[in-house]
């Protein structure tokens, strides 16, 4: 669409100061982080940010009349292109729009529009006793309608869920331009049973059913006290059956991480005085709770470990917990220095895996990687199956990114022939897109007549989830 | 920055967004343009030719106070602040800005009439009518200090100690001299003979940033000089000219140390039996560029003084060297919530070391009782000075 008189219309619904359509400011909206941006430039037509439901909702209106692909957007913090303009369009970047409306302590709840920043919103909430736990990697910089949208997590999922769990209602903006409030119209209920859960449709739904303009979500009362073991292995297979070990003691940890011997070397060779064990694995369990029982579930985490032929620490030491996680916090900038002409590139980054076959994929990711002759550093979620795995290349040795793209590929496909998922955490967007048919069977085509059902004219981030 | 290694740097940036919780600009400005991420890849297109308009990327540029949080966040080691200095070479500057780094900031004499001006203009009740015209004047500062001598002798009945080099930077020389003097003072009270060679040149921390070639050719001025200098150690009082200088002697063959005098103080516990009580109520700024809690721990051992935490102690200022006069309202609102935050503590003094954050957070707090001072002049007023008056 000619960008002058897309800029027209745009501006008999917000001020001037709310449209972008300069050269240099909508290729500033043709990334994330993922490496298909890197490789692909997706420019929308025009960036709009609006402060209000009734300015998305007209925008929508306008959008669907004249069949113009919207795309809404938080922080561009993703990994998959799921917030970029494959085909053309107008980014909603919804990340100014970062209100906290309401704290209701009383209530365990809060309302907040999309753009507020995750860690901020859990700094408000700490001065109340309260948190929101799902805990992404990228906290300091995602926002809530960002995580929402791809039903995001991090390493506390494993105790506390995802983001699903934690939202009791949404305000969305429909591609027609009607406005909904899913999980009860004027409801403050945490529990609601009433009608179809629409509330989950749209979590996860990244951007392809509507716009979230507002979200109420449910928090939890700060745990009073914290743990850390740092258990460590010479074999790679010891460390899995630990977990479930732990697991089988009646024990739910708020974390459970690992290091493989990939990213072990990675983060001596990137911080030597970091001084990791060069062990084949590392396992850091945090616990949470009450003190007596934060105490009792360290101790028994060490015993596991330590009878499963590992070595164990642990510590209630805020210092002490900071210096064992510290190989953890190091690992993704390990990854992106372990060499000097590479760069770490999301692609085929979160795989999501049984947790009875973790070991099995993690040796063979390693067996991919020599496969490939690609260096592969490998760690994440081990609690709950979800595995980063962060390959490191010459993005300007073409010869190269075509034997990353097949390692990308085989590590999709290895993790759905381990009854696993080609995503667990970060969502499909464009990159992961080819796999939905292999991946839901004919569950895509009912989730293909959702769509049509609520957005006919396809405007509603459109090449996204499936092709 | 030579093309290739740019190169490497530009590719490491895998654009997680790291940056966007950290900068000060996008703080205020919160679109991707602002953010840091956002200039690296403007950068990258700009390097690459890939602009069909390049001059409409000067004002994205532009929009970057050099504080180097970006760059100190990046998981990826990616050094952002250089990436933009690199790519603002390939820009025109605006006016204001070249005939400060160009003609100004380089001339010795014309920075000593440049200063003589600024005073008259204050004299004359001008500081306010520039403000208004959007050309602010960083302001001048009387303190109790402001009229001491640069003397290079130690008093009497003071053993010699030996002697030191310092760097007072064009800030303390010829806008801030209280702070040249204090060095000074503290210095030869300790016995130490202090020496500021002749010739010294601006830092050239500006011009780098600015992406100015001139700063090559400062930074080989001072290069020269310093190689005449007999004593190992070079003092400096504002931490971006000891960023800029310990740059401009790496890897230089016999390479000297670059010491801010406040570690130097606190390192070789020098510290006064008789001094003057200070019972003020201090906030300290901790400046971008302030890599150590030195002048805090200056300022811990003030006689008499109580230090009052502030919430946005290391918040920036918005003062970013030339920023301030590019961006005069955008640096305002970045400022904004820092000075709300010092007003809450109560404090009497604000202490902070860098001569630019001095002249903005003036500005700040020119309606306030507050008085703006670097941790040296406090310590030479606890020592010799007449004592302050709470205004």
């Amino acid at each position: 669409m000619a960008s002058n008189s897309l800029k027209r219309d745009l501006l008999t619904i917000l001020n001037s100061n709310q449209i972008r359509t300069g050269e240099i400011d909508r290729r500033l909206y043709s990334y994330d982080s993922s490496f298909l941006a890197t490789r692909n430039s997706f420019i929308p037509d025009a960036v709009v940010f609006p402060h209000a439901t009734h300015e998305v909702a007209a925008i929508l209106k306008y959008a669907s009349a004249q069949s113009i692909p919207v795309v809404p957007r938080g922080a561009g913090t993703g990994e998959t292109g799921g917030c970029l303009a494959c085909r053309g369009g107008i980014v909603l970047d919804l990340s100014p729009w970062n209100n906290v409306d309401e704290v209701d302590t009383s209530n365990m709840q809060a309302f907040v529009r999309p753009g507020v920043v995750h860690a901020r919103f859990n700094r408000q909430l700490s001065d109340h006793g309260l948190f929101f736990p799902p805990d992404p990697g990228s906290s300091q910089m995602c926002t809530l309608g960002g995580m929402i949208a791809n039903n995001s997590s991090g390493l506390r999922a494993v105790k506390y869920g995802t983001t699903e769990n934690y939202v009791l209602g949404l305000r969305i903006v429909l591609a027609s331009g009607e406005v909904i409030t899913t999980g009860g119209v004027n409801s403050r209920a945490i529990k609601n049973v009433s009608g179809l859960n629409l509330t989950k449709l749209f979590v996860g739904s990244e951007g392809t059913l509507g716009v979230i303009t507002r979200a109420r979500l449910r928090l939890w009362p700060k745990p009073a006290a914290k743990g850390l073991v740092m258990a460590t292995f010479r074999r790679l297979e010891d460390a899995p059956p630990v977990v479930q070990e732990v697991y089988r003691a009646g024990i739910m940890p708020s974390g459970v991480e690992i290091l493989d011997g990939t990213a072990i070397r990675a983060v001596n060779m990137y911080r030597p005085e970091t001084a990791l064990p060069e062990v084949e694995a590392i396992l850091l369990f945090e616990v949470d709770g009450s003190p007596p029982a934060v105490e009792w579930e360290g101790h028994q985490i060490s015993n596991v470990a330590v009878k499963a032929g590992g070595k164990a620490e642990w510590s209630t030491d805020p210092q002490r917990m900071a210096d064992l996680w510290r190989g953890r916090s190091l690992v993704a900038a390990a990854a992106a220095r372990i060499r000097p002409d590479g760069t770490r590139i999301f692609a085929g980054e979160d795989i999501s895996i049984p947790l009875d076959k973790v070991a099995q994929a993690l040796r063979e990711v390693h067996r991919l990687s020599a496969h490939y002759g690609i260096t592969v550093v490998s760690f994440g979620h081990i609690g709950d199956g979800n595995i980063h795995t962060a390959p490191v290349i010459d993005i300007d040795s073409p010869e190269e990114v075509e034997r990353a793209d097949a390692l990308v590929d085989a590590i999709h496909r290895l993790a759905i022939e381990l009854n696993g998922s080609t995503t667990g955490e970060h969502g499909v967007g464009l990159v992961r897109s080819g796999y939905a048919a292999i991946e839901h069977g004919a569950a895509l085509q009912a989730m293909q007549k959702i769509k049509h059902a609520l957005d006919p004219q396809n405007i509603m981030n459109p090449g996204k989830i499936w092709p | 920055m030579h093309t290739s290694q740019l190169k490497q740097y530009l590719n490491k940036c895998v654009r997680c967004g790291q940056c966007r919780s950290v900068c000060p600009v996008f703080e205020v400005i919160k679109e991707e343009g602002a953010a840091p991420r956002g200039k690296v890849f403007i950068s990258s297109m700009l390097l690459d030719g890939k602009l069909s308009h390049p001059g409409e990327a000067e004002h994205h540029l532009s929009l970057c106070l050099q504080c180097r949080r970006c760059s100190d966040q990046c998981p990826s080691g990616v050094p952002v602040h250089r990436i933009i200095s690199s790519a603002r070479t390939k820009l025109s500057r605006p006016l204001k800005q070249s005939i400060l780094l160009d003609f100004i900031l380089p001339s010795a004499s014309i920075k000593q009439k440049a200063a003589q001006l600024l005073q008259t203009a204050e004299k004359w009740g001008l500081t306010d009518l520039a403000n208004k015209a959007g050309m602010p004047l960083p302001g001048t500062k009387k303190t109790p200090h402001s009229k001491v001598s640069l003397a290079d002798t130690i008093p009497s009945g003071i053993t010699s100690k030996g002697t030191v080099a310092y760097f007072p930077g064009c800030a303390a020389t010829y806008m801030l001299p209280g702070i040249a003097g204090a060095c000074v003072n503290i210095l030869s009270n300790h016995g130490w003979k202090v020496v500021i060679p002749q010739g010294f040149s601006c830092c050239g921390f500006p011009h780098t940033a600015a992406g100015s070639q001139k700063a090559k050719e400062l930074k080989q001025k001072n290069q020269e000089i310093i190689s005449t200098i007999s004593t190992d150690t070079i003092l400096t009082s504002c931490p971006s000219c000891n960023l800029a200088l310990k740059e401009t002697l790496a890897g230089q063959a016999s390479p000297k140390d670059v010491v801010d005098i406040t570690e130097f103080l606190v390192e070789n516990n020098m510290e006064f039996n008789k001094t003057r009580q200070l019972n003020f109520k201090i906030a300290y700024h901790r400046p971008c560029h302030e890599l150590t809690n030195y002048p805090r721990r200056l300022l811990e051992k003030l006689p008499g003084a109580t230090i009052v935490p502030s919430k946005l102690e290391s918040a920036c200022c918005g003062g970013g060297g030339t920023f301030m006069l590019q961006h005069p309202s955008l640096s305002a609102s970045i400022l904004k919530p820092k000075i709300e935050a010092i007003k809450e503590t109560g404090a009497d003094i604000l202490a902070t070391t860098c001569p630019v954050c001095t002249m903005q957070l003036m500005q700040g707090l020119k309606e306030s009782h507050v008085q703006v001072l670097h941790p040296l002049e406090l310590r030479a007023n606890a020592l010799t000075g007449p004592p302050y008056e709470k205004t």
